[in-house]
């Protein structure tokens, strides 16, 4: 599409246009009203589009960066009215200011002129200092109006650079956890990590560890969000079945028997106090199971108690609580022991399913989720996980869920 | 969020907690607002729970940061914590971490006789 400038019927020389000269379409079917406008607007350092009619006019708005129109209301074809409300319709992507020239001074055409989008009005006959006066108010307006879109568009790119980060870690922090379903000796985990936003301070793994032993843990970093997600990346790299295995077994080796879970965690505590400068801490559960004795050694920091779930289905709380992780010096540590026979099961949750709440705010509670498990069919762990995440999602009436949600069933096989 | 019991002096001062729940949505604001009290030479600080029901971890975290902040400079005493509060806080061992009172007048005793 080509663009036409106007001579100015003044016969001045066109003058090399300033670097930014506003460009202004000017409506009119009146030929001699659209040279006198032109020409003022000429002089006055702008560069005037003309249209002799309101088709002509959405041409020379589309097809140029024109952030202001001056129409008459009085043409034929199309009138100023119609002009400006398929002005507003147009998607330009910029805003394009109206000034509309009335020709009698009618309160009800003014009004009409607004409805249908126009900005500001001038009546015939046009006088020169007010339309100067008019098109500087409009062009204050234009540059504010510019320059809010160009900060909407840099906030507009910094929000999608970040949320394609966000979206980047929460993949990497995916593939950071372990299988939702693994067979490790003769234990069978599935698990299910389900983050209240895009990442998650939740954490958890499950790992042979030689021998007859296998270990675990579940971690959930205070708060949720990228911070906590940070964290819980960091614990997760950290506690590799080496580490795991390194801290826990005593370091002499003639001692194989002098397990200490507790080890594990006051290495933990002891790495993230030294590391954090806030008041971020995680709570932690650690378990290792030592098959041939049916011996399970834990310990409890912070992390809500799991739920042991007997093979006659009598269910007991594991643990009576303990220090979370990287909280306050010189916390100290307990291991405790269970047995954990074939056909026991042991769920490990974090506080995301016991705080999750119902609309009017009541949590769902031990109660609620001791009933749940113990109701749940023998063997079909997958379906009492998903069945719990629904149940989850029923209480709260909420897809999302506020808090990281963890679970994780461990079940050791029948001989 | 921080309401001071009136007809309490300066020392220790005696404030109530006034939110049903300390959360990650709020807890900043409390910090704040106790580090500003502690700097202003509060160092002997009663905080009267029993408003609060709920208690998230980056709540816990918040007073555990306070209790820091003090220090050894001064005293904390925690009274009025509700069920809810302290579940959590016997998970956590925070009920061997703080100074917890039955109420406000053994907190604030506990605290002048010191």
């Amino acid at each position: 599409m080509t663009t036409i400038v106007e001579r100015n019927s003044f016969g001045e020389a066109d003058r090399a246009a300033a670097p930014a000269a506003m460009r202004i379409v000017v409506a009119d079917d009146d030929a001699s009203q659209r040279h006198y406008q032109s020409a003022l607007l000429r002089r006055m350092g702008y560069e005037p589009l003309v249209a002799e009619n309101g088709g002509r006019a959405l041409e020379l708005l589309q097809g140029s960066d024109a952030a202001m129109m001056i129409c008459d209301v009085d043409m034929p074809e199309m009138d100023g009215m119609t002009l400006a409300r398929r002005v507003r319709a147009l998607a330009l992507g910029r805003y394009v200011y109206v000034l509309m020239i009335t020709g009698h001074h009618s309160r009800e055409d003014r009004l009409a002129g607004m409805e249908a989008g126009a900005d500001d009005f001038m009546s015939k006959p046009v006088d020169a200092s007010i339309l100067a006066l008019r098109v500087k108010a409009a062009e204050r307006i234009i540059r504010y109006e510019a320059e809010l879109q160009a900060s909407r568009r840099g906030l507009q790119i910094a929000y999608e650079t970040i949320r394609a980060d966000i979206e980047a870690a929460a993949k990497a922090q995916r593939q950071l956890m372990p299988r939702e379903r693994a067979h490790i000796s003769s234990c069978r985990f599935s698990s299910r990590f389900l983050p209240s936003s895009e990442v998650s301070g939740d954490v958890f793994g499950y790992f042979p560890l030689g021998g007859d032993a296998l270990g675990f843990y579940a971690a959930d970093v205070c708060g949720h969000g990228v911070r906590a997600a940070l964290s819980a990346v960091a614990l997760a790299h950290l506690v590799t079945p080496e580490y795991f295995a390194n801290n826990v077994f005593a370091n002499d080796p003639q001692d194989p028997v002098s397990i200490c879970t507790a080890r594990l965690v006051a290495a933990l505590d002891q790495r993230f106090l030294e590391a954090s400068d806030d008041d971020s801490y995680f709570t932690f559960f650690g378990g290792i199971l030592l098959e041939a004795s049916d011996r399970m050694h834990f310990c409890q920091a912070g992390y809500p108690s799991p739920l042991l779930i007997r093979a006659d289905g009598r269910t007991e709380w594991l643990g009576e609580g303990g220090m979370p992780v990287g909280m306050l010096p010189g916390a100290s540590f307990d291991c405790q022991e269970v047995t954990f026979r074939p056909r026991d099961r042991l769920f490990v949750y974090s506080d995301g399913v016991v705080e999750a709440e119902s609309p009017s705010g009541e949590p769902f509670g031990l109660d609620r989720l001791a009933a749940f498990v113990a109701k749940a069919p023998v063997s079909r762990s997958d379906a009492l996980l998903d069945g719990l995440a629904a149940r989850l999602r029923q209480w709260t009436a909420s897809d999302l869920f506020e808090d990281d949600v963890s679970m994780i069933l461990m079940e050791r096989e029948g001989y | 969020m921080l309401t001071k019991i009136p007809g309490s002096g300066e020392d220790p001062a005696i404030f109530s907690l006034d939110a049903p729940r300390l959360t990650a949505a709020n807890s900043p604001a409390f910090r704040q607002e106790m580090a500003d009290l502690i700097s202003a030479g509060a160092t002997r600080v009663v905080l009267d729970l029993s408003p609060v029901a709920f208690i998230d971890s980056t709540g816990l975290g918040s007073l555990v940061a306070i209790l820091k902040q003090i220090g050894s400079r001064g005293d904390l005493a925690i009274c009025g914590v509700q069920p809810g509060v302290q579940q959590m806080f016997k998970l956590t061992r925070m009920d061997r971490v703080f100074r917890i009172y039955p109420n406000l007048a053994a907190a604030s005793a506990a605290l002048e006789s010191a």
